[in-house]
């Protein structure tokens, strides 16, 4: 079967930095989780996948194209970028609905399209609504969308659940397995293990432009387990819900972080945390304006796995 | 069969790209500026003919001056603050990833977005013109029939669009290229563009505002008076409108060639 990505000592500088280095692989399909602390080459090689960066040396073949200055390719890639930059007038059918446009599809098929994208990523009721008004959870879903809405074969997502709240988060990862059985191709970044985990059984372990390991990611999760996790909730009520988690036994420590108010939580159970909190933030009227793990456990793991 | 559809493509592209930025453009900060710059010699205008002191300055040469203001001042202002921003604007705001990342060719971004730089400040540049030149030519001390004073007009009001097309895609260049595109395209506009207006000889051919100037046409009734300033200092017409597109074309030209070189980190 022919690879969906294939690199063959595929580098990039930036300057004297080697973002990526030397890098050969070949991905199949299916959903791969591309795993590295912040710093790893993530974007840089989901960049050169997308054509925004052109590789210094080596090649990168996409879909069995170069994909640096083609454009016809994207019509069978999505891209899904890290940046929370928008057109902020508009809202968020505009938006889809005129890069659906761009697709080149006639009026009433663009339409028709980000109508079904919209309500694939939950934000049916949001649409007319100025992107500009959107909480940063909208802000990622409508930026699915646009990546989506022309039902590409390859989608590429990166960091994508960065900033949503609890309950987008658990819709997010719904979606991505969805397309991913309705066989799509997907790469997903994270440095965030147990998101990844929730997509895919397949990672690539990516640091310093490397491809660190590949395949199956239980053995990695292991080795982050013996590592205990921080999660920084930003939430209105941060006394209170530290309150009821610290009754956890799997919680470490609970502080309030007296720079903004949120709340940082060390557990060693990242995951029933994760699973935990819709409830809570649901029973308690929490309102969350925003959730992430800092990876400094993944460059734990890191730092163990290259010695 | 390709080619052709790549064409279609580019042009459908051009139009769709068009229908995206329009409205980002004109309800951008940008225009309540520049709309305050081009309607402010309507107040002249209008005061001018409330305190009606025609006799002191006829109204052919009061409209000559708010012409010329318009050429050399608004039109460059105007042509700056939007040119700069036609890929400056994107590449600032990152949203040119958006566009990157369809299937469309990159030229086609490049001339959807000066299209719809030349639609925008034609819309805020032209509005104010004509209502200057209703004011004054309405004027009953106008030496010159109304039939020849609208000829010069549309004239000159060609002259001025045509500036707006030309110091837009320097302008769009400058904002696709350089970091300080504002201050470099500032002291270009009003730097060298204005200095060379005072340096005689052929150095005078470096400059745009020269060309623009050459095909500027000038009242009959103070025609000798200017000529006599001016005599042997001005290229042809039709020279002049040939200069003048192609430097239009190579600063586009160049603008798309830089565009599929150039990579957009976002770092």
């Amino acid at each position: 079967m022919t690879p969906i990505i294939e690199t063959q000592n595929l580098s990039k500088w930036y300057g004297q930095i080697m973002a990526i280095n030397d890098m050969t692989i070949k991905i199949s399909n299916g959903v791969i989780g591309l795993l590295g602390p912040n710093g790893a080459g993530k974007t840089t090689f989901i960049k050169l996948i997308v054509g925004l960066l052109k590789p210094d040396r080596g090649i990168i073949k996409v879909l069995g194209q170069k994909s640096w200055n083609n454009h016809s390719i994207n019509n069978r890639m999505g891209y899904c970028s890290d940046i929370d930059n928008f057109y902020e007038n508009m809202t968020g059918f505009d938006f889809v609905f005129r890069l659906a446009l761009l697709n080149n599809y006639k009026k009433s098929l663009a339409e028709e399209f980000a109508l079904k994208a919209i309500e694939t990523v939950e934000m049916t009721d949001n649409k007319d609504k100025k992107i500009g008004s959107y909480s940063k959870g909208m802000r990622q879903r409508i930026k699915l969308a646009q990546s989506i809405v022309h039902n590409p074969e390859l989608m590429i997502f990166d960091e994508p659940l960065n900033g949503m709240d609890p309950i987008g988060r658990q819709s997010a990862i719904k979606l991505i397995k969805q397309l991913g059985d309705n066989g799509k191709s997907i790469i997903v970044s994270s440095h965030i293990l147990h998101e990844i985990e929730a997509m895919t059984d397949n990672i690539l372990l990516i640091n310093n432009g490397r491809i660190l390991a590949e395949g199956n990611v239980h053995e990695i999760r292991e080795l982050i387990d013996r590592h205990p996790h921080n999660v920084y909730i930003d939430c209105d009520k941060a006394r209170f819900l530290a309150s009821i988690l610290v009754q956890y036994d799997d919680i470490i420590s609970a502080k309030i972080n007296p720079e903004d108010s949120g709340l940082i939580v060390e557990t060693i159970k990242p995951d029933e945390l994760y699973s935990r909190l819709p409830k809570i933030v649901v029973e308690n009227k929490i309102n969350i304006n925003s959730l992430y793990s800092p990876d400094d456990n993944l460059q734990a793991v890191f730092k163990y796995l290259v010695g | 069969m390709d080619k052709i559809n790549d064409i279609n493509i580019g042009l459908m592209a051009i139009k769709n790209i068009f229908q995206l930025t329009f409205r980002q453009t004109i309800r951008s900060k940008r225009t309540i500026l520049m709309l305050i710059v081009s309607y402010l010699p309507v107040f002249f205008t209008a005061y001018y003919r409330l305190a009606e002191p025609q006799e002191l300055i006829p109204p052919n040469l009061v409209l000559y001056h708010i012409m010329i203001f318009y050429l050399l001042f608004v039109s460059i202002l105007v042509s700056l603050f939007y040119g700069t921003a036609v890929v400056g604007d994107e590449v600032d705001n990152k949203t040119i990833v958006y566009l990157f990342t369809r299937p469309i060719p990159k030229y086609s971004i490049i001339i959807g977005k000066y299209l719809t730089y030349i639609v925008g400040v034609i819309l805020v540049v032209v509005p104010p013109i004509l209502i200057n030149f209703l004011i004054i030519s309405t004027d009953s001390d106008m030496s010159s029939d109304f039939r020849t004073t609208l000829d010069i007009f549309g004239k000159q009001l060609g002259v001025i669009i045509l500036s707006l097309i030309v110091y837009g895609s320097i302008f769009t260049f400058f904002g696709a290229r350089l970091r300080h595109a504002i201050i470099i395209g500032l002291l270009f506009a009003f730097g060298w563009e204005k200095i060379i207006l005072v340096v005689p000889g052929i150095v005078r051919k470096a400059s745009i505002v020269h060309y623009l100037l050459s095909i500027f046409p000038i009242d009959p009734s103070f025609h000798q008076a200017i000529e006599r300033v001016s005599k042997g200092t001005f290229s042809g017409v039709s020279s002049s409108i040939i200069t003048i597109s192609i430097v239009t074309i190579i600063f586009l030209v160049i603008t798309v060639f830089m565009t599929y070189k150039r990579e957009y980190k976002f770092e």
